[in-house]
């Protein structure tokens, strides 16, 4: 028993002397209870809604009135496209569209089709849209029009890019950019805290080379092991789950190599503060957790409150993940790719500013 | 050519408020093999990786082949000296050429001249094995000697080492000097620190470091003169259970094993014989030990 006490009291102390081990012990678990309760909920919220009728529809305005009021969906900003244009852009989420001549006209003559356009890139957001979108129309039928035995109105629903519903078509795409993200951070901090932790640290700095030289042969063949990974983890969407590849590749290998940068940075950083691997360890689970969840590759950011949005939204990984995902399942156009790779770079470019001057070639 | 390859003035290393290094200046020769001797954490290791550009100094100057060492010069002086850490310096998980291939790479060695040099430095320390074998296989000896030939790929004209021998066989520990008499004999300039006094023997001149200072810097034999004025005698008890002489009558008086290291502080004829009722005392030369204890810990009490 006495060499049981004394294994425990040998652990334990050990801890309390680690400050980086006990910090992720104490702080990770009230992150993740803040982050998993604030952040995931597979309930789609703020989808964002067009409408497209003619002027002077008092029925399908009330639709949409109610719509908005519900905190399900909220309103895109005044567009130059139509609803159509717009969901395949990826400015909306979901365009209903009225019968010919107006909602309200057609409930008159008793007849029409109320067309549901829904962006299915986002399986999650898609699958509530429809659910949603009918109780919300039937509601206002029954309330203003008092129709509620025969409901005339005929919906028909149209999912685009991902017709299935294919909740695999969805993830693949996500857990491909989480793995570049994952082997990245992984392979690269874990790299340098070795060398400190064994002292080859010394050998490296000893020799007359700039910290440019350490960080660049410590991250190129890192960007190739995470590009490999990359392809495997498509290869597979491709030829088990039947995914097909609707974008430009060369986009799709320049947003990769655009997220390389803030990724590498990442790792980079974390690692001038380790001296062991166990401590870059514990580093990447809190910055993996942390970049996981608040990126959307999962669950919507659209949920998120206020402040978690914010931070999402100058997470990589956010982007990296809307890039990919658009451009394999709907063929991202040009203008989406410059407006993801351009919050890339420019995250990319700040973390890499702080990472090299705080990386040092001395001990 | 006479100019000293390294020379410090002043040198000071602190690590918040404490000094590892303590106004320390020094010079070693070009071709002498520089003993740097202390006990642990008395700043050996500091110093040296000052020397070699891993730290920067707090204060005091570095030249090394007359160049001083200031920002930006940093690649300069690196190309002129060699390192062995304490720390192991190879990489555990690959091989010996391979180990070798990345050393001349970070020295920017072209191909012709590393393959050149790898030949010579393999003949050196006379291995005749196979360079793919994995570092982590080999035995210690050997492979604190190939780390010695990678530090020396780039052919620097000093190299320092830090305990080169520590962990190692006696016998390995034997050839592995006799490798750095050889270097020192081809024109290379050796620093080397070491906690084997015997192996301190082998150093044109040492340095004694204590609490980040340095407290003594001569050859072997001046350091045991200067230290040991009188005599020093090997005194051995006769019997077992004698009662230990008075310690006031002694400036030293030391346990080795069974026998005592001892100084008188006055030495008479009649103090001698009344000893020889219960000790044999033999007259003896003092060595690096005695100096060492003397110095260092004697210091202390
Ligand atoms: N990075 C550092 N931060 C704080 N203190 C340090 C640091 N490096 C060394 N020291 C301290 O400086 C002192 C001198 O250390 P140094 O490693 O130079 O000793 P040493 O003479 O090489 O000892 P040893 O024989 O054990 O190798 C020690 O007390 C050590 O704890
Ligand atoms: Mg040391």
């Amino acid at each position: 028993m006495s060499t049981l006490l004394g294994f425990i009291k040998k652990e334990l102390i050990a801890l309390r002397r680690d400050p980086i081990m006990l910090a992720a012990i104490l702080i990770l678990p009230i992150v993740q209870v803040i982050i998993l309760s604030q952040a995931i909920t597979f309930e789609a919220r703020n989808l964002r809604l067009v409408i497209d009728t003619i002027p002077d529809d008092t029925i399908m305005t009330r639709v949409y009135d109610h719509a908005l009021g519900s905190g399900w969906f909220k309103k895109v900003a005044p567009l130059q496209k139509s609803a159509v244009e717009a969901v395949q852009a990826g400015e909306a989420d979901v365009a209903l569209i009225a019968p010919k001549g107006g909602l309200t006209r057609s409930l008159i003559r008793g007849e029409g089709e109320l067309q549901i356009l829904i962006d299915a890139t986002n399986v999650l957001k898609a699958q509530s849209i429809e659910g949603y979108l009918q109780g919300i129309i039937s509601g206002v039928l029954t309330q203003e029009m008092h129709i509620s035995t025969h409901n005339p109105i005929h919906f028909s629903t149209r999912l685009l890019f991902n017709p299935e519903l294919n909740t695999q078509w969805f993830l693949i795409p996500a857990i491909s950019a989480v793995l570049v993200l994952m082997s990245l951070l992984t392979l690269i901090s874990v790299s340098i805290a070795r060398e400190k932790e064994n002292g080859t640290i010394e050998t490296l700095i000893s020799a007359p080379i700039s910290k440019y030289d350490i960080i660049l042969g410590k991250t190129i063949p890192y960007i190739f092991v995470a590009f490999v990974n990359m392809f495997l983890i498509q290869t597979v969407g491709w030829f088990f789950f039947d995914m097909s590849f609707n974008g430009s590749f060369l986009m799709f290998v320049l947003s990769f190599m655009a997220f390389c940068l803030p990724a590498t940075a990442t790792a980079v950083w974390l690692a001038t503060y380790t001296k062991t691997q166990q401590q870059a360890m514990l580093g990447l689970i809190i910055i993996i957790f942390l970049a996981l969840m608040l990126s959307g590759a999962f669950f919507p950011r659209e949920n998120m409150p206020e402040i978690l949005q914010w931070i999402s939204y100058i997470n990589p990984l956010t982007h990296y993940t809307y890039l990919v995902r658009n451009i394999i399942l709907k063929g991202a156009g040009w203008d989406y790719f410059a407006e993801h790779v351009g919050v890339l770079l420019l995250s990319g470019t700040i973390i890499a500013a702080i990472a090299l001057k705080r990386f040092k070639t001395t001990l | 050519m006479n100019q000293p390859i390294v020379s410090v003035k002043n040198l000071s290393v602190r690590f918040g408020t404490f000094y590892a290094v303590k106004n320390v200046s020094f010079q070693v020769d070009r071709g002498e093999i520089f003993g740097f001797l202390g006990a642990n954490g008395a700043g050996k290791t500091t110093t040296i990786r000052v020397l070699c550009g891993l730290l920067p100094a707090t204060e005091g100057t570095v030249f090394i082949d007359n160049e001083r060492f200031t920002r930006g010069k940093e690649n300069l002086i690196k190309q002129k000296v060699g390192y062995m850490s304490q720390k192991f310096t190879l990489y555990d998980g690959i091989s010996i050429a391979e180990n070798m291939d990345f050393a001349a790479a970070l020295h920017h060695l072209d191909k012709k001249r590393y393959e050149q040099r790898r030949t010579e430095l393999l003949r050196f320390i006379d291995f005749r094995e196979d360079l793919s074998l994995l570092v982590r296989d080999l035995p210690g000896g050997i492979k604190q000697e190939i780390a010695l030939c990678v530090s020396l790929l780039h052919d620097p004209p000093i190299i320092f080492l830090d305990e080169p021998t520590a962990g190692v066989a006696p016998k390995a520990r034997a050839r592995f000097w006799d490798l750095i008499r050889h270097l020192a004999q081809t024109g290379k300039t050796v620093f080397v620190t070491t906690h084997y006094m015997d192996e301190a023997e082998n150093c044109d001149r040492i340095a004694l470091m204590r609490a980040g200072e340095l407290i003594a810097l001569d050859t072997p034999a001046a350091l045991k003169k200067k230290t040991f004025q009188g005599q020093l005698y090997l005194i051995t008890p006769k019997r077992g259970n004698v009662p230990l002489p008075d310690k006031s009558l002694f400036e030293i008086f030391e346990p080795y094993g069974r026998h005592y290291h001892a100084l008188f502080k006055k030495e008479t004829t009649s103090i001698q014989k009344q000893l020889a009722e219960n000790f044999n005392i033999t007259p003896i030369a003092p060595s690096l030990e005695d100096v060492f204890i003397r110095l260092v810990e004697g210091k202390d009490r």
